[in-house]
């Protein structure tokens, strides 16, 4: 079993413990009071590596953006891609 | 002024044009008006036609906008409510063109797309490059799947009964014989002295479409001959000057001479299966799945030539129609074939998966890999950086190695992956593609009548797996890796719902979700992470105390050197068991006013934060997140300070 996110402290002075970010990714696998250090039960739109620094440290995803200006098909969904090789 | 530190500096010349413009401003402001154009006149009196709309951080990108060797002018009214205070226009210029959009080694690559029942190109005559319109592929079905593969400079789809070639390498001629000698694949037609070709499809009427050979032209009534696969000497007269394919020639995809053939079966290159949904290439083959009459066969046409059908016997570049089942048995129907390594075609059913080792028509063989698990739809798999293979079946995602060793990735992280992701191949497109540039996988699920999209973003550094959903016209039909000459354009691309294609931009602090009335509108995206719950006290029946947090976030001082972080949103939730801690966060981690935890939102760009709680539990739990608008952020860690409380309050 993995290790769990525990606190250990002694009862006549005050501790802080620390919390990284939950680089491993979800996991629903275990009891809720056993999660597995450095995983989460809940986290959404987020990801191991930073958009600011690309450091393993977590934070919010890349946004979207166009790769293109045009929209395409009059709005339909794009549903196939590919390259072609042209020579020149 | 309160607008200044312009950048691109004013002025300023040879600016990349992969720019983002930014600038600094000495008020808060609610918002800034942007205009952006090549005319300075039109900036400076803030005409329409150069309002790019509004931004909500100091920065502005106008790269799908910036041509090469462009002179560009830019100006930013700042607005505090309502009231608002314009810069002074500056100019910049972008640099000349460099080799490495169209690469000097002879060949490059575009980047097509269908949509809407149309074909698009990359228009490499533009910079930035743009989609453009090829044709439209008449009788398209855009209800069935449409899949696309290049196979030798020509790019094949197959669309249930409908199959296309948009043929990029062949010049087209068209005329008519004399007498009944006709062509055969791979023969030379010629003028006398003028030009030649390798003929390389004909329709079985008038059109011939091959590969030139000189550089001469084919001209109106040239008269064009040459021996075909049986000896007999073949005559084409030309009755219009031969067509270059600028940039393609679209044409039905079947067997060759086809419609000379009153009847199908007598045509000597044999008839394609009638239905198909996916079409890849494997052993230099065209190969086709998906036929509905017979779900349980696959097809592949003869090596090197994708338009002969008929299988032969003692023939190892013969045709071949195969199944995937055990002797004696019915197979499973196929849903997808994956070309893996250079000798190997997985063929995914519904319930397992199988392996075709080497030439199906001359000593391949057939063996099963799995019966554990199918593949749930026809894209949903991707190849890894070390020949791996991965899917997604109906309990997860799996994965393959070189060595055929296959194992669950998701069985102990989400048990429950099917359930989770709603999963039901017939409403939902599922893809899953690899991001070499960011090193893991993207895994999408979304629903075809109404774009909603979830999934995974998959890490190979971290192996953990990272929930993501995206707003609904951004949910991805198809996905495709770019590897593009020009190594800033490789990247993940997402066929969107918005007939958008899109890529995560690690400038993009929100959703690009298109236009609303002509201005650019974006989604901020509601991110969150939750550390825990973790418990709080060694001793049963005993409870102790967060006294107080210390967030230490991205970008330690404000404005130095390290990029600072967004505004990070927090919350602490304690209580006497973990689940609890978590329904209260089901509860009301999205409501601006919480009932459970201690919360509140650090603001100041850069800074650690010490948070005061006195949050008392056996269990704990915090949340950090955003879900602003043009904010993005990231952090190093959390402190929690914990301090003796007593017998637990039950």
């Amino acid at each position: 079993m993995a290790a769990k996110y525990r606190v250990s402290f002694t009862m006549t002075k005050n501790k802080p413990i620390q919390l990284l970010f939950p680089l491993k990714g979800i996991d629903r696998n275990f009891a809720v009071s056993s999660q597995p250090a450095l995983t989460s039960p809940r986290m959404l739109n987020v990801r191991p590596y930073d958009v600011l620094e690309n450091r393993a440290r977590g934070g919010q995803r890349p946004g979207l953006n166009k790769a293109y200006s045009q929209q395409l098909g009059t709005g339909k969904p794009v549903v196939a891609m590919c390259t072609i090789t042209i020579v020149t | 002024m309160a607008l200044s530190n312009p950048n691109p500096s004013t002025g300023s010349a040879s600016i990349p044009v992969d720019t983002v413009l930014t600038w600094s401003d000495s008020v808060s402001a609610d918002y800034w008006r942007v205009y952006f154009g090549t005319s300075q006149a039109s900036v400076q009196n803030e005409e329409a036609s150069v309002y790019r709309g509004n931004v909500y951080s100091r920065q502005y990108d106008p790269r799908t906008l910036l041509a090469y060797s462009t002179g560009y002018y830019w100006k930013i009214v700042s607005v505090v409510s309502g009231v608002g205070t314009p810069s002074a226009v500056w100019s910049f210029t972008t640099a000349a063109s460099t080799a490495e959009i169209v690469p000097s080694k002879g060949h490059f690559k575009l980047l097509c797309a269908i949509a809407g029942g149309k074909f698009y190109y990359e228009d490499s005559s533009v910079s930035p490059r743009e989609m453009k319109e090829l044709t439209t592929l008449t009788d398209l079905d855009e209800d069935q799947r449409v899949s696309m593969e290049e196979i030798d400079r020509k790019i094949f789809i197959a669309n249930g009964t409908v199959k296309k070639v948009v043929d990029f390498r062949n010049h087209k001629i068209t005329g008519a014989f004399s007498g009944d000698p006709r062509p055969t694949y791979g023969m030379i037609l010629a003028v006398s002295g003028g030009a030649s070709m390798i003929v390389d499809y004909w329709d079985g009427a008038t059109t011939i479409y091959g590969y030139k050979t000189t550089a001469a032209s084919f001209a109106n009534l040239d008269v064009t001959t040459g021996e075909n696969a049986d000896g007999e000497t073949v005559t084409f007269t030309l009755n219009a000057a031969g067509l270059a394919p600028t940039p393609a020639h679209v044409y039905n995809w079947r067997p060759f001479g086809y419609s000379y053939y009153a009847n199908p079966a007598d045509n000597p290159n044999g008839q394609m299966p009638p239905i198909a949904t996916q079409v890849k290439r494997y052993k230099d083959r065209a190969c086709l799945i998906g036929n509905t009459q017979d779900p349980h066969q696959y097809y592949q046409a003869r090596q090197g030539n994708p338009y002969d059908w008929r299988y032969a016997a003692d023939d190892e570049s013969s045709p071949y129609a195969g199944g995937n089942s055990h002797a004696g048995k019915v197979g499973d129907p196929i849903v997808s074939q994956i070309p893996f390594r250079d000798d190997y075609m997985v063929y995914g059913g519904t319930s397992s998966m199988w392996l075709l080792r080497g030439n199906a028509a001359s000593g391949g063989s057939m063996d099963e890999l799995t019966r554990e698990t199918g593949i749930v739809s026809p894209e949903a798999y991707c190849l890894g950086p070390n020949n791996e293979l991965y899917w997604m079946g109906i309990n997860g995602i799996y994965k393959m190695t070189a060595d055929f060793a296959i194992t669950c990735l998701t069985k102990d992280k989400i048990p429950q992956f099917a359930k989770e992701l709603g999963l039901n191949p017939t409403i939902h497109e599922i893809t899953m593609a690899w991001d070499k540039r960011r090193d893991g996988i993207m895994v999408r699920v979304t629903s075809i009548y109404d774009g909603s999209s979830s999934g995974y973003w998959y890490d190979f550094r971290t192996g953990g797996f990272y929930p993501e959903d995206y707003p609904d016209v951004c949910g991805a039909f198809s996905q495709f890796y770019y590897d593009a000459d020009s190594p800033g354009m490789r990247r993940l691309m997402l066929g969107c719902k918005d007939g958008y294609i899109r890529f995560h931009d690690d400038n993009y602090k929100s959703d690009d979700v298109g236009l609303n009335n002509g201005e650019q509108a974006f989604e901020a995206i509601v991110s969150y992470a939750v550390m825990g719950p973790f418990n709080m006290s060694a001793n049963f029946g005993y409870e102790n105390v967060i006294k107080n947090i210390k967030l230490l976030l991205a970008g330690g001082l404000a404005n130095g050197t390290q990029p600072d972080t967004g505004p990070v949103d927090w919350a602490v939730y304690t209580g006497q068991s973990a689940e609890e801690l978590l329904e209260h966060f089901d509860v009301d981690w999205d409501d601006a006013v919480k009932t459970y935890p201690q919360y509140g939102t650090v603001s100041s760009q850069g800074a650690s934060a010490v948070l005061p709680c006195r949050m008392r539990g056996a269990f704990g739990l915090i949340v950090i997140g955003n879900n602003s608008i043009h904010t993005t952020w990231a952090m190093e860690r959390v402190y929690a300070e914990i301090e003796q409380g007593g017998k637990a309050r039950i």
